[in-house]
């Protein structure tokens, strides 16, 4: 009922082309996250998936059905916005329920439906309240509830949580994947915060500027990026990324690692480096203590590295840090195009 | 203690320092002559020599008058023209501009018919009044439009039946532009997701005018429905440059009305008495409409 499948969906704006052939399949109650930088195109392609931006060029369906000339209302879909659009001189039923007036849905069964979705969400006793006397997190929910009690087909997300505040996210977080995972929805979400698309997410897909850099499991995604974008993007602090020729640094220190001849770049995610004995030797330039683990900022023949250690070091700015790490973690991207290199 | 309280006295001189300029400018312009035009409306006077007091004589008199009371009747039909027709046209316009023009055709031409509708509003009254009076005369453009459409004409500010439409339509065309400015200026800090979310929720155009578009701009049209309706009430340019009142008092108001008084008949303290009783109810009117719009302000 809920598929979302995207064939060679283009954006234009007058000769600027924003998103260019875009060919994505979304399955059935799977939580799909679009993520990127801003600017990527992601918040644009939602919008045109509910209807609100006109499409360029391309087809997109719902539920196999060609939804391109289709009203965002016909859609069979339900949106919940950035600044979650809450109507601010309804209360939160009558912000609930305005889809279903609009649908002069029976006065029973709108109250039925409003009913159930303020107990799944814990809003029953806020209904009669307006929505600047609720909390950010409250507010999120009558956003959550308003899609709900559409029953659509799509849910469509942009970038729900990013005006809330960092605790209140990660608990939001969860209860719209325990929400989504017991109506089933087929869900599409975005955001910019890879750290929300890791912990959320059936499949991501990574974005940049206007296009698909590469769709997987969030696991996929962080094991074997398909290209040093997705590597730098997926995981924090981000990849190291360490130019190498011919298995030696810039400043011909050799590396112990295989690499292919000629030029690569070798990536090696920060938490991945341990201190040991054996490996590279870094110059450090900062220390940061979180308690959980300690980052050091270093360089490595000139180039900037970063280390995410759970052991706790004793090391200053200036002083020298031998890192170990296993080559399995090792990631080779073409020095030229920046794609996989596979080993 | 005894510091906190020297503090304070000085922090309100202070106060009083910054609200001496408005205050004095208040007294001079507004207090001041309205004090003096309350105590001429109790006496009989004609402008020279000294006022003989008459004590209520001319509330008595304006009581029993029948201009006056036409005057104010005409006020209500003015109520109407700068008040009730162009707020609600300006907010359908400016709906429309905002909600269709700027989507579909671009920001510019909304902001064209923006500036177009509210070129009456910087026109001068006395060149409005003569732009009107070409269009509106028995030979006008007006006539000679309808000549052409095989409608009969008519002498649309000389005939007392059509008088008061004719300057009521003037006056919403004057009126517009001020109202349709201020409701796309109180559109433009609307939350755009807000129409969007109720596209989606399935509602068309008509119900995002009536259940977005109006309650979002509940400030701006008490403002503008409280203070055009005190310019309706004490309307007297466009009236004084199109018709004098006339035909037959068929366009007096209470504004036209005092100035005759003052000026033509120079009964001044029946003029004053005018004023005065047309001040009055222009306060009464306003303080009632404020205390609603509070009442209601609080109830939300």
């Amino acid at each position: 009922m809920g598929a979302v499948t995207l064939s060679g969906v283009a954006k234009r704006y007058g000769g600027t082309e924003v998103l260019r052939d875009i060919n994505l399949s979304i399955e059935e109650g799977e939580f799909a996250i679009l993520v990127g930088p801003s600017g990527c195109g992601k918040s644009t392609l939602l919008r045109m998936i509910a209807g609100l931006e006109e499409i360029s060029g391309g087809d997109i369906s719902i539920g196999g059905r060609r939804v391109n000339d289709l009203e965002p209302k016909d859609r069979d879909i339900a949106m919940v916005f950035q600044s979650y659009a809450l109507y601010p001189h309804m209360t939160v039923a009558d912000n609930m329920g305005f889809a279903l007036k609009m649908a002069r849905v029976d006065a029973a069964e709108k109250q039925a439906r409003i009913t159930r979705a303020a107990e799944m969400l814990g809003l029953t006793p806020y209904l009669d309240r307006y929505p600047r006397a609720l909390s950010g997190g409250q507010r999120q929910r009558v956003a959550m509830g308003r899609a709900m009690v559409r029953d659509p087909a799509v849910f469509l997300f942009d970038e729900p949580l990013s005006n809330l505040d960092a605790k209140l996210r990660v608990q939001m977080r969860s209860e719209i994947r325990q929400t989504q995972a017991r109506l089933g929805v087929t869900t599409v979400y975005v955001t910019h915060d890879q750290i929300e698309a890791m912990t959320m997410a059936d499949r991501i897909i990574v974005m940049n500027g206007g296009r698909i850099e590469q769709v997987g499991t969030p696991l996929d995604l962080y094991d074997r990026p398909a290209n040093r974008f997705v590597a730098e993007f997926i995981g924090s602090p981000a990849m190291n990324m360490i130019a190498v020729t011919d298995g030696r640094l810039p400043d011909g220190t050799a590396l112990p690692l295989i690499a292919p001849a000629g030029a690569v770049t070798v990536g090696l995610r920060p938490e991945h480096l341990h201190p040991g004995p054996a490996g590279i030797t870094v110059q450090v330039t900062g220390v940061e203590p979180t308690g959980a683990e300690t980052l050091i900022t270093a360089t490595l023949a000139g180039q900037p590295i970063t280390a995410a250690l759970r052991d706790r070091v004793t090391v200053r700015p200036g002083d020298s840090l031998t890192l170990g790490f296993d080559p399995a973690h090792l990631h080779l991207f073409d020095a030229g195009s920046g794609q996989r290199i596979s080993r | 203690m005894a510091a906190i309280s020297q503090s304070r006295r000085t922090g309100s001189a202070v106060y009083w320092l910054y609200l001496m300029p408005g205050l004095i400018g208040f007294v001079l312009v507004v207090g001041l002559p309205f004090a003096m035009n309350v105590a001429i409306s109790f006496t009989k006077w004609r402008g020279i020599g000294m006022p003989s007091f008459v004590g209520l004589a001319n509330y008595d008199r304006l009581l029993g008058d029948a201009a006056f009371w036409s005057s104010m009747q005409h006020t209500l039909f003015f109520v109407v023209a700068m008040a009730v027709i162009p707020t609600i046209l300006s907010l359908i316009l400016a709906a429309t501009l905002f909600d269709y023009v700027a989507t579909q055709f671009g920001q510019g031409w909304s902001s064209f018919f923006r500036a177009g509708y509210y070129l009456p509003q910087i026109l001068p009254v006395s060149a409005a009044g003569v732009l009107w009076s070409w269009i509106l005369n028995p030979h006008g453009v007006l006539n000679l439009v309808l000549r052409g459409l095989g409608l009969e004409g008519s002498n649309w500010l000389g005939d007392p039946s059509y008088a008061i439409y004719a300057v009521m339509g003037v006056m919403v065309w004057i009126q517009i532009g001020y109202s349709l400015v201020v409701f796309m200026s109180g559109l433009g800090r609307v939350d755009p997701s807000l129409y969007e979310a109720a596209r989606l929720d399935g509602a068309g155009a008509p119900q995002r005018f009536w259940y977005i578009t109006i309650p979002m701009l509940r400030p701006e049209i008490a403002v503008i429905a409280l203070t055009t309706t005190i310019a309706a009430l004490k309307v007297f340019a466009p009236v004084f440059v199109l018709t004098n009142g006339g035909p037959d008092n068929s366009t007096i108001v209470p504004s036209y009305f005092s100035y005759t008084h003052f000026f033509a008949t120079v009964r001044v303290g029946y003029g004053a008495a005018i004023s005065t009783a047309q001040t009055a109810i222009t306060i009464l009117l306003g303080l009632m409409f404020l205390r609603l719009q509070t009442r209601k302000g609080d109830a939300r």
